[in-house]
């Protein structure tokens, strides 16, 4: 009696092992087919969002190719530097592998050029202030300190409320577009509800808040690295001790 | 094993054993995105496809399966179903994943899944489980879409507002303006309207039962001769 439960609960344990080998199997099937295209997907969509927030710009590169890693990616609430510490202003050319993985953890940014000279840079931007989860903001700056555009990377806003933010439920996060940090002056970078100039949604004043207060702390960044970010110079200069 | 008829299988799932309105399975994917038409649409559409497709693996393999695990296969099952439901979308309708992928994982929640993979694929051939699958989930969908209008209606004053985001460019001008904006009510698209919402659409379902039981009830006594209590009165 006792042996034939022992089989019956080892041929149990077989079929159960067998039918999850099979769920994985066809799961992991499927990611390896699609893995590709996915990413191809993310690709597009990421250089449609980089060619959407620089939009005004005129350049002559392809922004989405000329990537470098962003410095101090705290500030935007990027997490620590994948690069470790020594590379909290990243010199000289990058390994590929040091590229990979700062691409990975999303601390690069997006340069556009015209005739070599930086005309605007895209800078993403996380906020943990958002109505559900982390918010993920892509900024367009130029070299004047002027947004250029600003797109929603990722979000999990309530749907019909906090997604408003959303390029494709509102035309709101293009009013960004055009603004620096003395138009309107930075006391009145918040939402109207703050005493702000920004507009928030009704029943959503979180969301917006969110976006507007990633952006500011945007442009203050970009104001700081100003000329890392667009002088050529400052940073061959720094780049040189590097290339020895 | 006696096979149900379709008719009466396309009857429990839209109406007599609906799933929100009787079973009142799957609220939490329900409540939540029920605030809009379109959203409501979209989490339809999902939760559907997912029904159908598990119902028929789980169909397909009932007769492997030993009575002790059935559970954790069946969520294996949805599980797997789920996912590469989602990774198909991403990879070759990745406008539509755009929109829908978040409602995607939310059907792992929905118990409407699992409790129609043990209380009817695991016993049903796979045809009859594809078909209760899918009028489980049309049932399931009319009444999110019901409610989704009726918050979107009350919440937006609008109907079927941003339907390009599912349907494309075609959609952009489905929506329509139905109350002014100052008429609408904030309270129906927060979570407390959502409940509201389910439960006067369970009292509305009630309601015509009743009334339906009721004249069946004269209807017979009339016929059978005796005198309706009512008309004495």
């Amino acid at each position: 009696m006792r042996d034939l439960e022992l089989r019956r609960v080892v041929i149990t344990a077989i079929i159960l092992a067998v039918f999850f080998g099979l769920g994985v199997g066809f799961v992991a099937y499927t990611q390896q087919k699609t893995a590709d295209q996915i990413e191809l997907n993310r690709q597009a969509v990421l250089l449609g969002q980089i060619m959407a927030v620089l939009g005004r710009e005129t350049h002559d590169n392809n922004p989405a190719e000329d990537a470098f890693v962003l410095p101090d990616p705290q500030a935007l609430n990027l997490g620590e530097p994948v690069l470790g510490p020594d590379a909290q202003i990243p010199q000289g050319p990058l390994s590929a592998e040091a590229r990979e993985r700062a691409m990975a953890a999303g601390q690069i940014g997006f340069r556009a050029r015209e005739a070599g000279r930086v005309t605007a840079v895209a800078i993403p931007v996380v906020t943990h202030r958002g109505y559900s989860g982390d918010i993920r903001l892509l900024v367009g700056v130029d070299a004047d300190l002027t947004l250029t555009g600003v797109r929603v990377i990722e979000q999990r806003e309530t749907p019909g409320l906090g997604d408003k933010i959303e390029i494709e439920k509102t035309d709101w996060i293009r009013g960004f577009t055009g603004r620096r940090l003395g138009d309107p002056p930075i006391e009145d970078w918040a939402v109207k509800k703050d005493g702000g100039v920004f507009d928030q949604f009704t029943g959503a004043t979180i969301s917006p808040r969110a976006v507007v207060e990633a952006v500011e702390d945007t442009l203050l960044y970009v104001r700081e690295h100003r000329r890392w970010l667009f002088d050529q110079s400052a940073r061959d200069q720094r780049e040189e001790p590097d290339d020895e | 094993m006696s096979e149900p008829r379709l008719s009466e299988l396309a009857l429990d799932g839209l109406w007599k054993n609906n799933p929100a309105l009787v079973q009142v399975l799957g609220l939490c994917p329900l409540l939540a995105i029920s605030n809009t038409t379109v959203n409501a649409i979209g989490l339809a559409v999902a939760t559907l496809v997912t029904l159908v497709v598990s119902n028929g693996v789980v169909s397909m393999i009932r007769d492997w399966v030993r009575p002790e695990v059935r559970l954790p296969v069946y969520v294996m099952v949805i599980a797997s179903v789920v996912t590469i439901i989602e990774l198909i979308m991403n990879a070759y309708f990745h406008s539509l994943y755009n929109t829908l992928g978040i409602f995607i994982p939310l059907i792992v929640t929905n118990c409407i899944i699992i409790a129609r993979a043990e209380g009817f694929a695991s016993r049903h051939a796979v045809g009859f489980s594809v078909f209760d699958g899918f009028v489980m989930g049309a049932g399931f969908g009319l009444v999110l879409i019901t409610l989704g209008g009726m918050r979107e209606l009350i919440g937006f004053g609008t109907l079927l507002g941003g339907a390009e985001q599912l349907f494309g460019p075609v959609a952009a001008d489905w929506g329509v303006r139905i109350l002014p904006e100052q008429m609408t009510f904030m309270l129906a698209l927060m979570p407390p309207g959502a409940f509201i919402g389910l439960g006067l659409l369970i009292a509305f379902k009630q309601a015509i039962d009743q009334r339906a039981s009721r004249r069946a009830r004269a209807a017979q006594t009339a016929r059978s001769g005796e005198p309706v209590v009512d008309a004495v009165g």
